[in-house]
């Protein structure tokens, strides 16, 4: 897996349940507990091992533990921000998805990012269906979607079976949406 | 096609960067975009400064003349250094001009400036790709920097551990041999003293108190010897209870022989353990200004031929090499 992804759990688990306890599972599992510093690749089981101990430490299921992942990471700002250029609302964020391996590429080149298709089924009803090799992508995936969901102040019903996605939007405009300039700072002038 | 007809409204609401002027200057259609940069202006020198393609100002009549053949144009906005656009135009009747902008590489400065957003933009241009690409790429270039202070950080640390004596804290022979060889470079102009010490009968201390004493008693000695030397002087221990010191003075002879008396005097003072002798340290000089040192083991084989003498003569006191030891 690419330092970045391990990188990511490491933060997100440092940022949610402390650096202390983040020591406790990187001892576990045998990961220096300085975490991971460079983005060269490590086996997967590696990764594997962080999330499933991860788990089990909060009594979570693997599935609620990888949306909480997605969630946390939407909701760091430079990601959000990121996030917010796939469109002007959720429909069109979600539409712009089937992009997004595209956009990372550009940024980091070799971030092996699964595949996933984007279906359109009936006018605010979308299935994202995974790459059968990446079972856990579509539950960070669900994640990051609810937390965009509320970002864009849309109301969504989003439902994750196995390798698909389903997203239901309810109420495009439920709530107010979550300001978003295309430039980060922005001058007084 | 040479007869289809394109309405020019529909034209502008195509492109909302295009300015449609009349040849005295007047702006006479503008798309939605670039209005937000003109603030209703009504004549194009208003708002913006003409210029070539190096950014020097060119007159307004002459810009209007030129246009077509594909040829760029420059428009300096007025009152905003950091922005200026880019484009092409053509003439499509002989008193009025279309031209079609883009803000170029001072696209994230326009975006700040004017507030922009991504409806700004028709869906045809790259701005939307440009703004990600450039915020995303500074992010991941503040987690590549994160990653080089750390990795920074740990060489310094690594360094610094690969050339310290554990036990003491003073350099070991790795780090000494770099310092010193370095200073036997330099010697004609900066000369200094290689002073060899070791303590008298540390052994028995060891034997009789233990191996703890003994470290916690070497502990002590090398925190005298940092504590005497001055600040580009260097203290190393080789292992056991022997050290080497590096003195840089202009008269290295006197200097050092000081340094060591005082040295001397203090360890000599130090509370061993309760019940047991004082502890003495022996000490043998050899400078750098000896007219005989070609070669830097000879420096070494002086000061350990001085601090043979300095046994032999008694201990607890310091010799400078001489001839009379050769």
């Amino acid at each position: 897996m690419h330092g970045l992804v391990n990188r990511c759990i490491e933060a997100f688990l440092r940022s949610t349940y402390g650096s202390a306890t983040w020591q406790k599972i990187a001892a576990e599992v045998d990961v220096h507990p300085d975490g991971f510093l460079t983005w060269s690749a490590s086996p997967d089981s590696v990764t594997h091992a962080i999330v499933i101990a991860s788990a089990r430490r909060f009594d979570k299921s693997l599935g609620e533990l990888l949306e909480d992942i997605g969630a946390w990471l939407s909701r760091q700002e430079q990601i959000r921000r990121l996030l917010r250029f796939g469109g002007a609302n959720f429909e069109e964020f979600v539409e712009s998805l089937r992009e997004l391996p595209g956009r990372i590429k550009l940024v980091i080149p070799d971030l092996e990012f699964p595949g996933f298709v984007v279906l359109a089924d009936a006018p605010g009803n979308y299935r994202i269906i995974a790459d059968p090799h990446q079972p856990g992508l579509m539950r960070v995936l669900a994640g990051m979607l609810r937390v965009m969901a509320d970002d864009y102040g849309s109301l969504v019903i989003i439902s994750v079976v196995r390798d698909c996605i389903a997203i239901e939007i309810v109420l495009p405009d439920y709530s107010g949406k979550r300001r978003f300039d295309l430039s980060p700072i922005r001058l007084m002038s | 096609m040479k007869d289809a007809v394109v309405d020019m409204r529909d034209l502008a609401d195509l492109m909302p960067m295009h300015l449609l002027l009349n040849r005295a200057g007047v702006m006479v259609s503008q798309g939605r975009t670039l209005a937000k940069l003109l603030g209703g202006a009504a004549r194009l020198e208003d708002v913006f400064i003409p210029t070539n393609n190096i950014g020097q100002p060119i007159r307004f009549d002459d810009l209007f003349s030129q246009l077509g053949d594909g040829k760029r144009i420059f428009l300096q906005l007025r009152h905003h250094q950091d922005v200026s656009l880019r484009g092409h135009g053509v003439q499509v009747l002989p008193e009025l001009a279309m031209l079609n902008l883009g803000f170029g590489i001072c696209l994230s400065s326009a975006v700040q400036r004017f507030g922009l957003s991504d409806s700004d933009f028709p869906p045809s241009d790259l701005a939307m790709e440009f703004l990600f690409l450039h915020e995303a790429n500074r992010a991941a270039l503040t987690e590549l920097s994160r990653v080089n202070t750390r990795l920074a950080e740990a060489r310094e640390s690594a360094q610094i551990l690969s050339i310290t004596d554990p036990l003491t804290g003073v350099l070991n022979r790795r780090g000494f041999d770099a310092v010193f060889s370095k200073a036997f470079d330099q010697r004609d102009k900066n000369p200094f003293a290689l002073v060899h010490m070791d303590l008298d009968r540390f052994k028995e201390i060891n034997d009789t108190f233990g191996h703890a004493a003994g470290d916690r008693v070497l502990a002590e000695v090398a925190a005298v010897l940092a504590s005497e030397v001055r600040s580009g002087d260097r203290v190393c221990r080789m292992g056991g209870d022997e050290f080497l010191i590096l003195i840089l003075a202009d008269r290295p002879a006197a200097v050092a022989q000081n340094i060591c008396e005082r040295m001397i005097r203090k360890i000599g003072a130090m509370e061993v353990c309760p019940g047991s002798e004082k502890v003495s340290a022996s000490m043998g000089i050899a400078v750098s200004d000896s007219k005989r040192i070609l070669q830097l083991p000879q420096l070494f084989e002086m000061a350990d031929a001085a601090l043979y003498r300095a046994k032999a003569s008694g201990r607890g006191r310091v010799v400078s090499w001489s001839e009379a030891l050769r």
